[in-house]
């Protein structure tokens, strides 16, 4: 009896002890070597730290001219662009040095209801135009709810030079909240005008286009 | 003179020259630091007249001119008003669309501003407060606040002259000028007022000096 008491006393001792001094050995370079491997991880994600600037950057939903383009919370559709000489409003006829370029554009939402900010007409070298603040929000697409699940269409103005025409595109995005948040979707959509038609556009503009429905 | 024979000149010479080079060289740097060092000194900034055109970094100015201009009442309950406009070509040098702005009510302000009518200072002689002053690009039927990229438009910047009061002679003021530059909180560049420190605020550094005489009789 005290034999075989002694011995599973005596063996899972001389068992435990040996693995675990080999395991203390081991745990002490694994846990440096995972100790090293956080410390890196943590130094290159600070390379990636996105500073102020960068977070106010959008996420831009590319696509074309007649195309549903999808920016998860809503969809944007560019159906027609007309050039014009000038524009009736309900109170006055503005005209310009360059042209008009009235975006009709369809629009609608997947959860919310929301209200497109202004867009910006994108040239191919760069160059930002706010829509134009000449013609009132009121007669924009600008100025109605979209609401999801319904297609909502109007216009949006832009008075640009005809040389800002080719390969341009117009980028649609949401207002900007009190509430900043980094990286909000927009909708940027390529009027497909190529030169030659770019040209076309800005030789068929009419005289006067009219808000008046 | 006295000479004693046998030695060399240069010899003698040596101990001389070694203390006073360093002597002119001292001097040399002490004035040069009591002159304020080796920075460049500010450029002083350009008197213009009108029709002068000035680079401003985002924006390309043409001083066109000041006048008085009348307006018409639209019906019988206004009354005419008269006011002094500073008329400027304003050319958009930069990527975006931009606001005209107003010249800002507190030089100490003004640094913050990145708009046309923002970089107009100290603009004499003063008007009230209430006569302004108001800032606007004039476009075919209508005006506007946006000055396009690339697009050169009229600003227009005005004071009312209230009652009776008599029209300057001449009116001045200074033209700050904008550069593209990272800010210290964020790594995307914009354009800002080029701006000095000067105790807590900033002031901005004057590009040029405008004095444009007021021409009179004129109505819009």
């Amino acid at each position: 009896m005290t034999t075989t008491e002694q011995r599973p006393e005596a063996a899972p001792e001389r068992r435990s002890r040996r693995p675990g001094r080999r395991r203390a050995g081991e745990s002490r370079l694994l846990g440096l070597a995972a100790g090293l491997l956080l410390v890196g991880g943590a130094m290159g994600l600070q390379t990636m730290h996105l500073n102020a600037g960068e977070m106010s950057l959008p996420l831009t939903y590319a696509g074309d001219k007649g195309e549903d383009v999808d920016a998860r919370r809503f969809t944007v559709r560019v159906d027609s662009v007309v050039a014009a000489k000038s524009i009736e409003n309900y109170s006055t006829t503005i005209g310009t040095d360059h042209l008009f370029l009235v975006v009709n554009a369809s629009a609608t939402s997947s959860r919310k209801p929301y209200k497109l900010a202004q867009p910006v007409l994108l040239t191919a070298d760069g160059k930002k135009f706010d829509a134009t603040d000449r013609v009132d929000d009121a007669v924009t697409l600008a100025n109605t709810w979209v609401q999801p699940d319904i297609w909502v269409s109007g216009r949006f103005v832009f008075e640009a030079p005809a040389s800002a025409l080719p390969g341009a595109s117009v980028v649609f995005g949401l207002p900007s909240s009190v509430v900043v948040e980094p990286n909000q979707p927009e909708v940027e959509i390529d009027l497909g005008l190529d030169e030659e038609g770019a040209r076309k556009l800005a030789a068929s503009a009419q005289d006067v286009y009219s808000v008046k429905k | 003179m006295t000479e004693p024979s046998g030695e060399s000149p240069e010899k003698r010479r040596r101990p001389v020259a070694v203390p006073a080079a360093a002597l002119v060289a001292f001097t040399a740097f002490g004035i040069t630091a009591l002159l304020g060092g080796l920075n460049e000194t500010p450029e002083e900034p350009e008197p213009l007249g009108q029709g002068a055109v000035l680079d401003q970094g985002l924006y390309s100015t043409k001083l066109v001119e000041s006048r008085v201009t009348l307006e018409r009442a639209e019906n019988r309950f206004e009354e005419d008003k008269r006011f002094v406009e500073l008329v400027f070509d304003v050319t958009n040098k930069g990527d975006e669309t931009r606001t005209v702005g107003v010249p800002a009510q507190k030089l100490e302000q003004a640094y913050l501003s990145d708009s046309f009518a923002g970089s107009l200072l100290k603009i004499n002689p003063a008007f009230g407060e209430e006569a302004g002053p108001f800032a606007f690009v004039r476009s075919k039927g209508g005006d506007t606040q946006q000055l396009h990229p690339g697009v050169t438009s009229q600003v227009i910047v005005r004071y009312e002259l209230e009652g009776d009061r008599r029209p300057p002679e001449k009116i001045s003021f200074e033209m700050a000028s904008f550069e593209f530059r990272t800010d210290f909180n964020n790594e995307l560049p914009r354009w800002m007022m080029v701006a000095t420190e000067a105790g807590d605020s900033y002031l901005p550094e004057v590009k040029a000096r405008v004095t444009l005489p007021v021409k009179k009789g004129g109505a819009a």
